[in-house]
């Protein structure tokens, strides 16, 4: 028996390790391909892109595509490529900054006020409402996109950085993540801080944001790492090419400059990577404890 | 300091519980009031009423002689102490002690001084730097309760803080309580269900049950006179034996008859129930453990032993008496052997007519102290009746006597219906509020 429980935990850690290999292998090869010259790297996908592109009458260099990790040569080539010889990547690179940053800020302020009026109000309209928040939350990016794009249209802010970052401010996941949070906070602390003299806002400000910081950190990750990759957004409410972030500028990239691809998009993890690992204890916390039960 | 005042007092939650009846009670500045009863009973309500946390449905509150029924919490000059600490997690011990003070805008200086003093008070000195979740139950609380009196507040407010404490630190924070109120010298109201907490700690106690007030007075009142069954019940432990009893009048002179044993009331019990002109009736008797001795008088109540309970200083020996259990309290001295009481053997017990207390079959009251306010009234003066106290079953001239006699029973707390049963049947509604003892 004992033998039949070790084979399966044994079994299980395998499958585990399996998987964690198969997730990472995609990120493992974009980073080790970063640093591949490239004409090896014309070698190893030469005909997928090829064929993408249309060409028929070209020479493939190769007949297969080939995954290859360890580069034959290292070099920086595409590095040097991309942060000094041509300034139009940092450019898009900075686009991105410029619209998530604000976003995230804007979503957390929005959010956690939001999320304490939820909190602190009692009523069926409270209730009302968060169920419709729910409802929202349940919809995908998509298929707001239209309402949004109408409204961006009314308000003048089409083909505006505003067109993107509005929209980005009012989540209903991140008021319904802090709501929960919130309604964590025992309310005798509450009536503990308005006995010691609180005014409403020193509530929110010096005893429940404190107390909700694991959920703010994972807010953040999450709404980073959502709009650092997003693509639809920008294409349609942001058709100016000079205005777009980096996201949508990598799907751009011809045959020609795959080995850039894959240097810029290494670069593009970057800042959404270091994030995790930075909150990565704020992230399990904020999200596990959501529907926790606490006594 | 300072004194305070509630006045007809009620709270209705969602217009349909009624949580708080017509609650009148005057405190004294300075005056240590506990709030005492079973689970439900209003006592923190009415207390959370006190600080604000809680909207008055109707009725007013003074604090120092000013109404603070639309006054919020912060501006009312009170301090309260949770049951479950409330302190801020993020915060370490000195903040929060301090942070009422810096919402007060205090200079930084005088501050830092306070919360040392306070601190020195309570003994956590060395905590100060700490967050709250490295301190052990006794240590938040102190800190609770420093940041209670650093405010220096006009009334302390304390909600069951004994509550989450383990039986032995309950009892060492009960007499550091005691202490504080020394050093501090305000007006406290402390709210537990706890009866020994409350005879301890009080000056007065406030008994209630199910929003209403039972009654209002000394330890020493409430345990030597209780105003009804209840209060009987509730206060005291072990619990006062309740017994169907003949409540007899021979002239001048008041018996009591309890399976063929024939008491006389002593003399001051005999002239209260004078004053009341009570005729001879059938009665529910009410004798505490303690006050039954053990006799070899022929006449006296047999019983037979079930239990007996060896508790160091005295016996508790439960026995089977008039159909129904009863306790026995024998003291022991120092000397004295445990007395070996097998099962079934017989006893025979008595009692003192100063001991008992006779209580009305119909209303539970006590009939030492009927709810009339003058015993020489014959004309109904129902004036001092609050309109909106639900008189069950009171008449017009019951008119609820201040302190000792106060909100009457919203119900006969003995089954009118079914008189024969056996008496305990009334206090085991009550629960064990004394478990812990």
């Amino acid at each position: 028996m004992k033998k039949n429980r070790y084979f399966g935990r044994f079994a299980l850690t395998l499958l585990a390790v399996f998987f964690a290999l198969w997730f990472l292998l995609p990120t493992v090869l974009t980073i080790t391909n970063s640093f591949m010259t490239q004409s090896e790297i014309s070698a190893n996908y030469g005909k997928v892109f090829a064929n993408v592109s249309g060409s028929d009458g070209k020479a493939y260099i190769a007949d297969e595509v080939n995954l290859k990790f360890i580069p034959d040569k290292v070099t920086f080539h595409q590095y040097i490529a991309v942060l000094i010889r041509s300034p139009e990547y940092l450019l898009k690179f900075w686009n991105s900054v410029i619209l998530v940053v604000p976003i995230v800020l804007l979503q957390l302020v929005v959010a956690s006020v939001t999320a304490y009026g939820f909190t602190r109000w009692r009523g069926k309209v409270r209730s009302f409402l968060f169920f419709f928040y729910v409802i929202l939350m349940l919809m995908p990016t998509q298929v707001t996109l239209v309402p949004n794009y109408l409204v961006s249209d009314w308000l003048g802010i089409l083909n505006t950085r505003w067109a993107i970052i509005l929209p980005g401010t009012f989540a209903p996941f991140s008021v319904f993540l802090l709501t929960k949070s919130m309604r964590r906070i025992p309310v005798s602390l509450i009536e503990a801080a308005k006995l010691d003299g609180s005014s409403e806002w020193q509530i929110f400000k010096d005893i429940c944001l404190p107390q909700c910081r694991s959920a703010l950190y994972s807010i953040a990750i999450l709404v980073f790492i959502d709009y650092w990759n997003m693509v639809e957004q920008p294409i349609i409410l942001l058709p100016n090419a000079d205005l777009q972030p980096l996201s949508v500028y990598l799907s751009t990239i011809n045959t020609s400059e795959v080995g850039l691809a894959f240097a810029i998009a290494t670069i593009y993890m970057v800042p959404s990577l270091l994030l995790f690992l930075h909150g990565e204890d704020y992230l399990v916390e904020g999200i596990a404890h959501q529907g926790s039960v606490k006594g | 300091m300072a004194d305070l005042s509630l006045r007809n007092v009620k709270k209705i939650y969602d217009n349909t519980v009624v949580a708080v009846q017509s609650f009148n009670l005057e405190i004294a500045d300075k005056e240590f009031i506990v709030l005492v009863g079973p689970s439900g009973c209003g006592k923190s309500t009415t207390l959370r009423m006190v600080a604000g946390l809680e909207d008055i449905t109707e009725g007013e509150i003074y604090i120092g002689g000013r109404k603070v029924n639309t006054v919020p919490p912060k501006d009312r000059d009170i301090a309260m102490v949770f049951q479950n600490y409330a302190l801020y997690p993020h915060m370490t011990v000195y903040d929060n002690i301090a942070y009422g003070l810096k919402l007060r805008k205090f200079p930084k200086r005088v501050i830092d001084q306070k919360v040392r003093e306070a601190a020195e008070i309570l003994d956590i000195s060395e905590l100060l730097k700490r967050k709250p979740k490295a301190l052990s139950g006794g240590q938040r609380q102190r800190v609770a309760i420093g940041r209670a009196i650093v405010r220096e507040p006009q009334v302390f407010l304390m909600d069951e803080p004994l509550s989450n404490l383990d039986a032995k630190l309950r009892n060492q924070m009960r007499s550091e309580i005691l202490k504080l109120r020394q050093k501090v010298n305000t007006t406290f109201i402390y709210v537990t269900h706890d009866q020994t907490e409350a005879m301890t700690l009080g000056d007065r106690i406030v008994i209630m049950k199910e929003g209403f007030v039972q009654q209002v007075g000394t330890p020493q009142e409430v345990f030597h006179h209780p105003a009804n069954l209840f209060v009987a019940g509730f206060i005291g432990t072990p619990q006062m034996n309740i017994f169907d009893a003949q409540l007899v009048r021979e002239g001048d002179r008041y018996f009591v008859e309890l399976a063929g044993l024939r008491v006389e009331m002593s003399a001051e019990k005999t002239a209260r129930l004078l004053a009341w002109d009570v005729a001879s009736q059938p009665v529910k008797l009410g004798l505490r453990p303690e006050h039954l001795t053990l006799t070899d008088r022929d006449d006296a109540v047999f019983a037979a032993v079930d239990v007996s309970e060896m508790m160091g200083s005295a016996v508790h020996i439960h026995v089977s008496a008039c159909g129904q259990d009863v306790v026995i309290v024998v003291p022991l001295s120092e000397e004295e052997e445990t007395e070996n009481m097998p099962m079934g053997q017989p006893v025979r017990f008595t009692f003192r007519g100063s001991a008992a207390h006779v209580f009305d079959v119909e209303t539970g009251y006590n009939l030492e102290y009927p709810q009339k306010s003058e015993p020489e009234e014959t004309a109904p003066p129902a004036v001092t009746v609050p309109e909106n106290v639900p008189p069950a079953d009171q008449t017009a001239e019951e008119v609820p006597a201040p302190e000792e006699l106060p909100a009457p029973a919203e119900e006969a707390p003995v089954p009118a219906e079914q008189p024969e049963a056996p008496a305990p049947a009334e206090p085991a509604v009550i629960g064990d509020p004394f478990a812990e003892e």
